[in-house]
């Protein structure tokens, strides 16, 4: 009886203690403010960034969350504004030769790492010629292969060839400290823009010569940008100071930015209702619907496109690929599915390219809400139609919903939908190029590299590795290489608006469907919400932030 | 006075599907040194008895609703678990039916012998150990001192029944009980366990019931013999008045089962079963229990009262309404 | 330890080398099999040259049995290659970091469970049909029932977001970090306990030198705490083992969603992205942990059963 009863005891006790004291532990987090604290007195937020950063190493970088960190560590040599216009930063001025092929930079004269050595432009030969090296392996080495002998050196086999050699001619020289001479394959009118990607960020050749594969972390990655790495625990804090010694440091007005790596999305926005981040750079579409009239919620436009490929081979007549696009009513997928207000696709480039406006055919096969009666009078022209459509999806959240409310469209064509969800990387192996047989139909996204239409527009021709429709046009070819070859920027929306009514206009080949052009969506503190933004290319700047009482 | 005496015993398990009346007015008593044998069939009530006595039973359905247990003066049915807790194992030993379940598998056979003398008495561990060797040797297990740390599953089943003799015997109970102790064993060690018990009861001075099945178990050791049937007794006498003028039809027919080993007609002989079965105890009516399957069943007085248990002769008591010696034209003794 | 556990032991180790062969054997066909470019992680294309640069870099161009021999000796030698997609990291460095914290989780999971359910199982147990027995079976159908993503989302919601208890929703920093991911983790395995030690117990209380232990007058704590305790909890012993590879491969869930730095997450993503060489790395990891955790069950087994001793000679 009574050892019965001691048991009883202890377990309510312990029970009892336990509560008393998870009570009164209150968290010693050193999370940030939030907001509706003091004034601008703390300077800090806390960022989610989503994910770990795979590196910080600009020349092996090849996601968004390394690219966000990156660029505000480090010293771009330009950055673009609202309207994605090149303005000066690392880079004090440049020129651009006749012939559009020479490109010299010049660099600002108060450069420099947080060794206090100078940023000379013999870093940036030095950093590009490592990026394109073959040793190296860097995924984005190919946004240099505008450079003259880039793309013959990066295909060099150490084992076999004097890469050394090719090395030397690679068309990028500092010419003096301060000056960088650039030799380009042809005109690339959007070359100065693209300089704004994280991979033409220079690197600090001794810190990286000393230690190699760790010479980005914290105790010996070496930076000379507004921002330097504090902490990195990987997998789960990566924190940010202000550097007081930067070339203009009065500009910047946060001490400090936190940043966790919380993946699963309803666990993140539980943290910032929970006061522990300030910034949640993306919400969860399940979310969007509950947070869309908070606050906190901040929606941005997104230079992307989400589309549905389709694979000509196999959907062989025009006009019912047209009668196809015709069918989807865009509107209800964004009012009902993804709800954060992006806009209906009109054309493949998307609104906010520097253009668009001349670029866009508004085509008519792309109505807002659909037309299905005259989607019905184009199919019944369809000699021999397929009727049967094979529909690939990646399994991510979102594509699936979506795909139903297509499936349903098309069935009013009188078209069978199957619809299959794959994992990622075979869905990848799928689609090729070239797709396989059975694939009809895929859903795919395209987001900006650079911002120009070419980025987008050179993706349909007959050799393009990202061509999954055997999509293939002689006139489409000859108007990309022509594109490529005009500096004049409105001759060359032009051409790129002749690209785009092969696609979509009169007469329009359709191998793809552009659904809708993506937001970017956030919750932000309101205290932060002015300052705060990213740019349509997802480039996130810090310097401008403040906290606002 | 004597040792232990049952008074109207009745212990009845509260089912759901009604209640079971296992042991249904008991009444007997055991002297010290003498020893008594319960004999009947199985679910007759005896084990159910003997646990009775220890307070063993499962106190969920089981409860003794009436009766009186009075061991040693005091009537053990009033006394609350500790005391009984302290009676058992010092007072009032046991030992069971199954040797090889009766055993804890995981300690050894030394700490469940030295277990219970520790419990009883404040020895060392040293002693009580040098008394466990004692005990081993007492019951005959050969080279008892390097067999104390054995498991028991390295004992044999005759062995590990010794052990639990061993056991019981720890504490110098006044009283063994023995619930079918040979039941499990091969016949050969069934002599020799029955013979050793015999030994120490006698050696130790103490009183024993010895439950059984087996009439041949009872002819062997028993003083005295009560015979139960649908849990209540319904013969009981002196082992061998039992055996030459056995009274109650059931008690004829259980000695009629027994195979006859001496004798001239042994090779015509049969083992005659009992027709039919016991009753349902679930509430059982107001009758005699064994008319259903009894031959010389008759009447009101079997069937609508329940027969007393009364004094046919002295020392001899039956509960019948047509005992033998009542029985005109039958000879006195065995065989149907 | 007598000499023939010695020996089981010894055998039973060196058992694990031609296993783990196997493992990496039968991972490496597998990852092979499942296709995929582990250098297209997005939309884009890969270009050629870079393919072919990466390829070169991580020795992929190489005939599937020079990959394989390479990398068994790599296991061999300890060095378990760099990693694919973190193209700065090694494996062994990720593992070292991350596993750690793995460990640490499963672990307190483990106890967390031990603590809480086996008392609560023989509580149950002491007074069946109570109503401590229903409520104690009743929590512990629940806390089976539920799968963890769910309870840890509740956890988080109700016990930081509605009312603030203390704890961060995610992190394993302090101890308040620790405690939602360690109690979510660990509600199944104690609900298991609970139920698997009442039923041993209850079963165990029936045996026949239960009984014995009852006559011999021993009290009742004894009985409770050393006959029947003993042999109730060598089914929980047994059932430690699996238990314990539900806890390791069970973590991935509860570290994605408390965004604890563990391995788990690791594992799942490298195989998603076709990191071969973390997904070997960890897959070695695991099987041998898993094999040494049966192990050590084992040798429990056979020192809390004596009978189990006797087979190994």
């Amino acid at each position: 009886m009574r050892f019965k009863r001691t048991w009883l005891w202890v377990a309510v006790l312990t029970v009892g203690l336990s509560l008393f004291a998870f009570g009164c532990g209150g968290g010693d987090d050193d999370e940030g403010d939030d907001g509706g604290g003091g004034a601008a007195a703390e300077q800090v937020i806390t960022v989610n960034w989503g994910t770990e950063p795979p590196s910080l190493d600009p020349g092996l970088a090849s996601d968004t969350t390394s690219a966000a960190i990156i660029f505000n560590i480090m010293d771009p040599l330009i950055t673009l504004d609202d309207e994605l216009n090149a303005v000066e930063n690392a880079a004090e001025s440049w020129e651009v030769s006749e012939d559009g092929k020479t490109v010299t930079l010049t660099l600002r004269d108060d450069l420099e790492w947080t060794t206090g050595d100078p940023v000379t432009a013999e870093d940036y030969e030095w950093s590009w010629k490592r990026t394109v090296s073959p040793e190296l392996g860097a995924d984005y080495a190919y946004q240099f292969f505008g450079i003259v002998g880039a793309a013959e050196y990066n295909e060099c086999d150490p084992a076999k060839g004097d890469c050394e050699a090719l090395r030397e001619e690679m068309g990028v020289e500092a010419v003096d400290e301060r000056t960088l001479r650039i030799t380009l394959t042809s005109a690339q009118p959007w070359f100065i823009q693209q300089l704004a990607h994280t991979s033409f960020i220079a690197v600090h050749r001794p810190t990286v010569e000393q230690f190699g594969e760790n010479w980005t972390e914290p105790a010996n990655i070496v930076t000379n940008g507004p921002f330097k790495l504090d902490t990195w625990e990987h997998n789960s804090r990566i924190d940010l100071v202000k550097w007081e010694d930067w070339r203009n440091a009065d500009e910047v007005s946060l001490t400090r930015v936190n940043g966790r790596m919380i993946t699963d999305g309803t666990t993140a926005v539980q943290a910032y209702e929970a006061g522990e981040i300030d910034v949640n750079l993306d919400v969860p579409p399940e979310e969007i619907a509950r947070l869309k009239d908070t606050e906190d919620y901040q929606q941005y436009p997104y230079l992307g496109t989400y589309y549905y490929g389709l694979n000509v081979k196999n959907i062989t007549d025009p006009l019912q690929r047209r009668a196809m696009a015709m069918a989807i009513d865009r509107r209800t997928i964004i009012d009902n599915i993804t709800q954060a207000d992006e806009v209906p696709a009109t054309g493949f480039t998307p609104a906010g390219m520097p253009g668009f406006d001349s670029i866009n055919p508004a085509s008519e096969f792309l109505p807002e809400s659909g037309d299905i009666e005259a989607a019905k009078e184009l199919m019944s022209q369809v000699q021999n139609p397929k009727t049967e459509i094979n529909l690939l999806l990646n399994d991510a959240p979102g594509h699936r919903e979506i795909a139903v409310a297509v499936q349903a469209n098309w069935q009013e064509l009188g078209l069978k939908v199957n619809i299959r969800q794959q994992e990622w990387a075979q869905f990848l192996e799928a689609i090729g190029p070239p797709p396989g047989n059975d694939i009809d139909a895929f859903r795919l996204g395209w987001i900006a590299d650079w911002p120009d239409a070419m980025n987008f527009l050179e993706l349909w021709t007959s050799d393009s590795g990202n061509n999954s429709t055997n999509f293939a046009n002689e006139e489409y070819d000859q108007l990309v290489e022509e594109a490529r070859a005009t500096p004049d920027e409105a001759e060359r929306y032009e051409l790129y608006a002749q690209m785009e009514a092969i696609m979509f206009g009169e007469n329009a080949e359709m191998p793809l469907i552009p659904i809708y052009f993506y937001t970017a969506t956030h919750l932000e503190r309101p205290s932060i919400q002015e300052t705060f933004n990213i740019n349509p290319t997802s480039q996130i700047d810090l310097r401008p932030v403040e906290v606002r009482e | 006075m004597a040792l232990l005496d049952v008074r109207d015993l009745k212990t009845h398990f509260f089912t759901r599907e009604g209640v079971v009346h296992a042991v249904d007015g008991v009444s007997f008593s055991v002297d010290r040194g003498r020893t008594l044998g319960i004999v009947g069939e199985s679910g007759c009530g005896k084990s159910v008895t003997a646990l009775s006595i220890m307070g063993l039973i499962p106190k969920p359905p089981a409860k003794i609703v009436a009766g009186e247990v009075v061991f040693d003066g005091r009537d053990l049915t009033k006394l609350g678990e500790r005391q009984l807790e302290s009676v058992r194992g010092r007072e009032i030993a046991m030992i069971f039916q199954d040797p090889m379940t009766s055993l804890n598998p995981t300690l050894t056979i030394g700490t469940q012998i030295t277990e219970t003398i520790k419990r009883h008495f404040d020895l060392s561990n040293e002693r009580a150990r040098k008394r466990a060797v004692e005990l081993l040797e007492e019951v005959r297990i050969p080279n008892a001192a390097s067999r104390l740390d054995d498991y028991p599953h390295r004992y044999s089943g005759g062995m590990r029944q010794r052990v639990m003799i061993a056991i019981a015997l720890s504490c110098n109970p006044m009283l063994l009980i023995a619930d079918e102790p040979t039941t499990a064993l091969d016949v050969t060690v069934q002599a020799q366990v029955l013979d050793l018990l015999d030994e120490l009861r006698e050696s130790h001075d103490m009183a024993m019931i010895l439950i059984t099945h087996d009439m041949g178990v009872v002819a062997e050791t028993a003083d005295e013999v009560i015979v139960m049937y649908a849990g209540q007794v319904v013969e009981q006498a002196p082992v061998l008045e039992l055996f030459d003028h056995p009274e109650h039809p059931y008690t004829e027919a259980l000695l009629g089962a027994l195979p006859q080993i001496e004798g001239e007609r042994i090779r015509e002989a049969r083992l005659t079963a009992i027709p039919g079965r016991p009753p349902d105890l679930v509430s059982p009516p107001p009758a005699c229990r064994f008319a259903p399957r009894c031959p010389h069943a008759g009447g009101d007085s079997c069937t609508e009262t329940m027969p007393e248990l009364r004094e046919l002769r002295s020392g001899h008591w039956v509960r019948s309404a047509h005992p033998t010696s009542e029985r005109a034209g039958r000879p006195v003794g065995a065989s149907a | 330890m007598s000499g023939s556990l010695l020996a089981y032991v010894v055998r039973r180790l060196v058992w694990t080398i031609p296993v783990v062969l196997l493992v990496i054997f039968l991972t490496f066909v597998l990852m092979r099999q499942i296709e995929g470019n582990p250098f297209r992680t997005s939309e884009r294309a890969v270009p050629e040259s870079i393919q072919r640069n990466l390829e070169r870099k991580y020795g992929l161009n190489d005939p599937w049995y020079v990959q394989y021999a390479m990398y068994t000796k790599g296991v061999l030698t300890f060095d378990l290659g760099p990693s694919l997609v973190l193209r700065q990291r090694t494996v062994n460095e990720i593992v070292k970091e991350h596993f750690p914290r793995s460990l640490e989780l499963g672990g307190l999971a483990f106890l967390f469970a031990a603590v809480f359910g086996i008392p609560l199982g023989i509580l149950a147990a002491l007074r069946p049909n109570s109503w401590l027995d229903y409520g104690a079976m009743f929590f512990s159908n629940v806390g089976f029932a539920v799968p963890s993503f769910l309870i840890a989302t509740l956890f988080i919601y109700y016990f930081v977001v509605q009312w603030d208890v203390g704890f961060p929703t995610s992190g394993w920093t302090n101890w308040e970090s620790k405690v939602l991911p360690v109690v979510a983790l660990g509600l199944a395995p104690a609900a298991y306990f609970a139920r698997l030690v009442r039923g041993t117990m209850l079963e165990t209380a029936q045996q026949d030198y239960i009984r014995t232990a009852q006559a011999k007058g021993l009290r009742r704590r004894r009985i409770v705490g050393l006959h029947v305790l003993r042999n109730s909890l060598i089914p929980v012993v047994t059932a430690a083992g699996p238990l314990l590879g539900y806890l390791i491969t069970g973590s991935f869930v509860i570290e994605e969603i408390f965004a604890i730095p563990g391995i788990g997450r690791y594992y799942v993503t490298a195989v998603t992205a076709r990191d071969y060489s973390v997904v070997m790395g960890l897959t070695v990891l695991l099987s041998v942990i898993v094999i040494l955790a049966n192990l050590v069950v084992d040798i429990l087994y056979a020192v809390l059963d004596p009978r189990t001793r006797e087979a190994r000679a």
